[in-house]
């Protein structure tokens, strides 16, 4: 899951330019500027890019905290 | 606009109500007269400001935390129309995302994604609201110039525009003979924080205050203020209506 993790956080700074040390598994939306609707398709893509992974409507809806998207992510390299 | 003409009354919904256009929209119609409840699913610190505000100056604002997109979602926003001390008058769309790229660097998850707020979000609760709607309700889209023009990096947004403003002209025929009046609102270019997800935002904003009429960026309460006359007995006899708010851009070459 680490690793997950530290690609989840290089994602948060793609998307938001911010310091990936500031991404933690309890990080939630309140906590990441522009974190909003709109920046939340950025993350996706950002995610997506970085895992080389699909989401659909679904997952973007479940990917609600950093500790979702982990476990959203991990469901997905699974089944990869 | 106090006189009662332009007042509002019952409980309106607004979708994307706590930021930008959303939260002008919900402002102005708590100080004309209706039941806000505002509706958001992310920046709880935008909330809590519009909540703090609204304790301040009294204004009957109800906070509505709930993702549009999934059924638990609706199912609060339903919960929260059913509870309202008030009956449910209107509705006003203004929950929007998008994926600001050019055409090749977009994919159709990009599409689906923002159709599903911006489009199927505004279905949904046309489905679920009809019901509940009292007499003489009011809905309004908001769309955007780029329903109607190719703006950079644009395309799946002004897309998704296009659709719910197609989408709300239809709905608008059937529900006018229930007494429901739908229209829509197209705002011109408004400085909000949804620019910042915008590439060369600045001087894109820049260039609209240029290029503008009236010399300067349409207000979010400008917006709102033509939001309020739509909800409002004073456009009793308007249907189905795209009403633009642009300062005189849509008119010019």
């Amino acid at each position: 899951m680490e690793d997950i993790l530290t690609r989840v956080q290089q994602a948060f700074h793609d998307a938001f330019d911010v310091d990936s040390k500031l991404v933690s598994i309890d990080t939630t939306p309140d906590d990441i500027p522009g974190w909003d609707s709109v920046g939340h398709l950025a993350l996706a893509s950002s995610l997506e890019s970085v895992f080389e992974v699909s989401f659909d409507v679904d997952d973007l809806m479940e990917m609600e905290n950093v500790r979702e998207i982990v476990r959203v992510v991990q469901s997905k390299l699974k089944k990869a | 606009m106090s006189d009662s003409l332009f007042a509002l009354s019952g409980t309106m919904l607004i979708t994307g109500g706590t930021r930008g256009i959303g939260r002008a929209i919900s402002l102005r119609f708590a100080r004309a007269g209706a039941a806000v409840v505002a509706n958001y699913i992310r920046n709880e610190e935008a909330a809590e400001e519009l909540r703090s505000l609204a304790a301040q100056e009294g204004l009957p604002i109800k906070l509505c935390r709930a993702d549009l997109t999934t059924p638990r979602g609706l199912e609060q926003i339903e919960l929260a129309a059913k509870d309202a001390e008030k009956p449910l008058s209107g509705l006003v769309h203004c929950a929007a995302t998008g994926v600001h790229r050019p055409i090749a660097e977009l994919t159709k998850r990009h599409l689906e994604w923002t159709f599903s707020l911006n489009v199927g979000a505004f279905f949904e609760l046309i489905k679920m609201l009809m019901p509940h709607f009292s007499e003489a309700a009011s809905v309004v889209a908001v769309s955007s110039i780029g329903a109607l023009r190719a703006l950079p990096c644009y395309s799946v947004v002004g897309s998704s525009k296009g659709a719910l403003a197609a989408l709300a002209r239809h709905v608008a025929v059937e529900l006018a003979p229930k007494g429901i009046r739908v229209n829509i609102l197209v705002p011109g270019t408004v400085r909000t924080d949804a620019w910042k997800a915008i590439p060369d935002s600045e001087h894109r904003l820049s260039e609209a205050a240029r290029r503008a009429p009236i010399g300067r960026l349409v207000t979010p309460d400008e917006v709102a203020s033509a939001a309020q006359f739509l909800c409002s007995n004073a456009a009793s006899g308007i249907v189905g209506h795209t009403l633009f708010v642009d300062g005189g851009v849509g008119i010019i070459e």
